[in-house]
């Protein structure tokens, strides 16, 4: 198993590498002049060229590549925001937590509300709870995320006065801001477990434990469910990593400052610095969401556990054991 | 629970039992009027072709028939004189594992893959004998030697064990707490026959050392020949002859049955061509009224296509047809 661990964070070192390179490039040849936006339409050539220079625009493609990778990966300089010479880096970190906390509740909510929903739906197939938690489902999924933080802001905050319409001053700024962008994904989330589900009650095994003797809730949560739940794992993993990375919406509406608001901002302004270090940091983040996802796989199957394992080394040494406990 | 030696008489008594399956405007008649009875030490077999409705007969007996589509329609399972039928469903689990237990026909997928092989076999045990866990897991180390696997394989998982190990396993399951029904549905066909006869000889042993009852669900009358005391042979929802294993191998009145004993190759007799039964069983949903074997049987006679009667020939041996009924013609062969 460590040894597999290893090898998947290895692998991860590509992957984050491509991730830069491709971002880097994309932006090299999006039409836009940072310059431009940094000191207006009143300078002269002159004040160009010598700002220009200054940022290391008037570089190569190559040149620009390799000093962008070596101060991300060499230094873990992300360098300074063209726009107010801030550091990106400083900025991201305290920017991140505000998204991270919104995509985890997020996470968190549907783990706890969306799948006891499937699993429900599923048990009262073609029931009116069935039917019931499939409209609630499609209605969650077909309600733009904006319109209905808006919604929540009339009916919460201007009517009812509960709940503070925007910033993030206390923890409970976040309960609307949460509320508003975690619905999709308890849509689709309910749907994914609601189809495995009904996969696995008809299974063999779901049968032998009922012969067996196990009580109907039993059988549901202990015996089904593991068995229904990687794919909505899965779902669960991409989900996440896209929350961190969209929670640009929800952030505006509710003006947090957090990652995504500052990364769109940064791309409407050509703020090279703010969206390369933005977007690395997001993919190092979701590739290690995907990663913690692979591990828990191997937690709930022991079947994928035994495909990480299969080396050779380890199954010998099992038949050792196996042989002398027989002798 | 009493004492194995204690137990005697009649354990099962299956009445009437009628059972549907209902989709799309469907009605598929699976199981027509079952009537048999099972006394405890005794081994059943039910014989029959495939859609005969043997396995829905064992999984009405343990209430575990998916609803919907199935649906009891009607009959008696009386189970030590209790009704099955009249148990509320959240008591049934008390009863399944506990007094019948069940060996599925797949080993292949009857194990849950994400599930430690002991803990499966310790729940049940766990669950009905109210012990803690350590002597669940005692007992069902036990249960695993019994049925010829080294417990140290206790804490393996299924994807680890072959079919004919799984197969065990699954036998552990449902003997795990010492039923005094055991219902086993084709327990071997997913088996090669060297591992087939070996695991039929566990059963059997088990089965005798405890004294309890089998209900041994197969279309391979060798392998009732070998285990079972009685046997029941299924047509088209229906059980068209009863009877011990003597006199059904020895006399049988049906001509189904007849016919079944005709197609099986002889090894002493030199015959080039086996004679099988002409036609196919009939669609269930939409049964012939009389006698569901009528359009097959070489001896229909006109009442056959409107009634069948039940004959009795003493000690057990009945037989649903009506060739031996005073009104038909040309009588018994």
């Amino acid at each position: 198993m460590t040894r597999y661990i290893i090898k998947r964070l290895l692998m991860l070192i590509p992957v984050i590498l491509g991730v830069a390179i491709l971002i880097f490039t994309i932006m090299y040849f999006t039409p836009g002049d940072p310059v431009k936006l940094i000191a207006g339409d009143t300078m002269t050539a002159e004040q160009h060229d010598q700002i220009a220079h200054e940022l290391g625009l008037d570089q190569p493609y190559f040149t620009r590549l390799f000093k962008f990778l070596k101060q991300t990966f060499i230094d873990f300089d992300l360098g300074t925001s063209y726009i107010d010479n801030s550091s990106v880096s400083q900025q991201l970190f305290t920017r991140l937590p505000r998204t991270a906390i919104i995509a985890s509740v997020c996470c968190l909510l549907q783990i706890i509300i969306a799948i006891p929903l499937g699993v429900t739906a599923a048990t009262h197939q073609g029931g009116f709870l069935d039917s019931f938690c499939i409209v609630l489902a499609i209605i969650a999924i077909s309600v733009p995320s904006f319109w209905i933080a808006m919604m929540f802001i009339l009916l919460f905050s201007l009517r009812l006065d509960w709940l503070p319409s925007f910033g993030i001053d206390h923890w409970y700024s976040y309960i609307l801001p949460c509320a508003a962008n975690c619905l999709m994904g308890l849509g689709s989330t309910a749907r994914q477990t609601r189809s495995q589900m009904l996969e696995v009650i008809r299974s063999d095994y779901v049968v032998t434990a009922r012969a067996k003797g196990v009580p109907e809730r039993t059988i549901l949560y202990s015996h089904a469910l593991p068995n229904a739940l990687i794919p909505v794992i899965t779902h669960l993993g991409t989900q996440f990593g896209s929350a961190l990375g969209g929670t640009v919406v929800i952030e505006t509406v509710f003006s947090i400052p957090g990652v995504g608001y500052y990364m769109t901002n940064a791309i409407s302004n050509r703020d090279y610095p703010v969206v390369l270090g933005g977007v690395t940091l997001l993919a190092v983040l979701f590739c290690l969401v995907v990663f913690l996802v692979d591990l828990i796989y191997a937690f709930i199957d022991p079947r994928i556990k035994a495909q990480y394992e299969g080396s050779q080394k380890k199954r010998l040494k099992k038949t050792e054991k196996r042989g002398k406990a027989y002798a | 629970m009493e004492n194995a030696n204690q137990k005697s008489g009649r354990l099962l008594s299956v009445q009437n039992l009628s059972v549907q399956y209902e989709a799309n405007n469907e009605v598929v008649k699976a199981v027509n009027g079952v009537s048999f009875d099972l006394n405890y030490g005794e081994a059943l077999g039910l014989v029959g072709e495939t859609g005969a409705g043997k396995t829905t007969i064992a999984k009405a007996i343990l209430r575990i028939l998916p609803d919907p589509p199935a649906k009891l329609t009607g009959g008696k399972i009386l189970l030590d004189g209790e009704n099955l039928l009249d148990v509320p469903a959240d008591k049934m689990p008390e009863i399944r594992g506990q007094r019948i237990s069940m060996v599925f026909q797949d080993p292949m997928t009857a194990l849950n893959p994400v599930k430690r092989v002991g803990w499966q076999i310790a729940e049940g045990i766990r669950l009905h004998e109210h012990c803690s866990k350590a002597e669940a897991n005692e007992r069902a180390k036990e249960i695993l030697k019994l049925v010829g696997i080294s417990e140290d394989r206790f804490r393996e998982y299924p994807h680890q064990f072959s079919g004919g190990m799984k197969q065990r396993v699954v036998i552990a399951i449902a003997l795990a707490c010492n039923p005094d029904l055991l219902i086993a549905d084709e327990p071997t066909s997913a088996l090669d026959v060297t591992i087939q006869a070996q695991v039929l000889e566990m059963m059997g042993e088990l089965q005798k050392a405890k004294n309890s009852a089998l209900i041994l669900i197969t279309h391979d009358f060798g392998v009732v020949a070998k285990s079972c005391d009685k046997v029941g042979v299924v047509y088209a929802g229906e059980i068209i002859e009863f009877g011990t294993i003597r006199q059904v191998f020895e006399e049988p009145k049906h001509p189904y049955t007849k016919g079944l004993f005709e197609a099986i190759p002889s090894m002493s007799l030199d015959v080039d061509r086996l004679s099988p039964i002409r036609g196919l069983p009939p669609d269930p949903t939409n049964l012939p009224s009389g006698c569901k074997f009528a359009p097959r049987c070489k001896y229909r006679t006109e009442r056959c296509r409107q009634a069948v009667d039940e004959h009795d020939f003493g000690d057990g041996h009945r037989c649903r047809c009506c060739m031996y009924s005073e009104e038909h013609g040309e009588g018994g062969k």
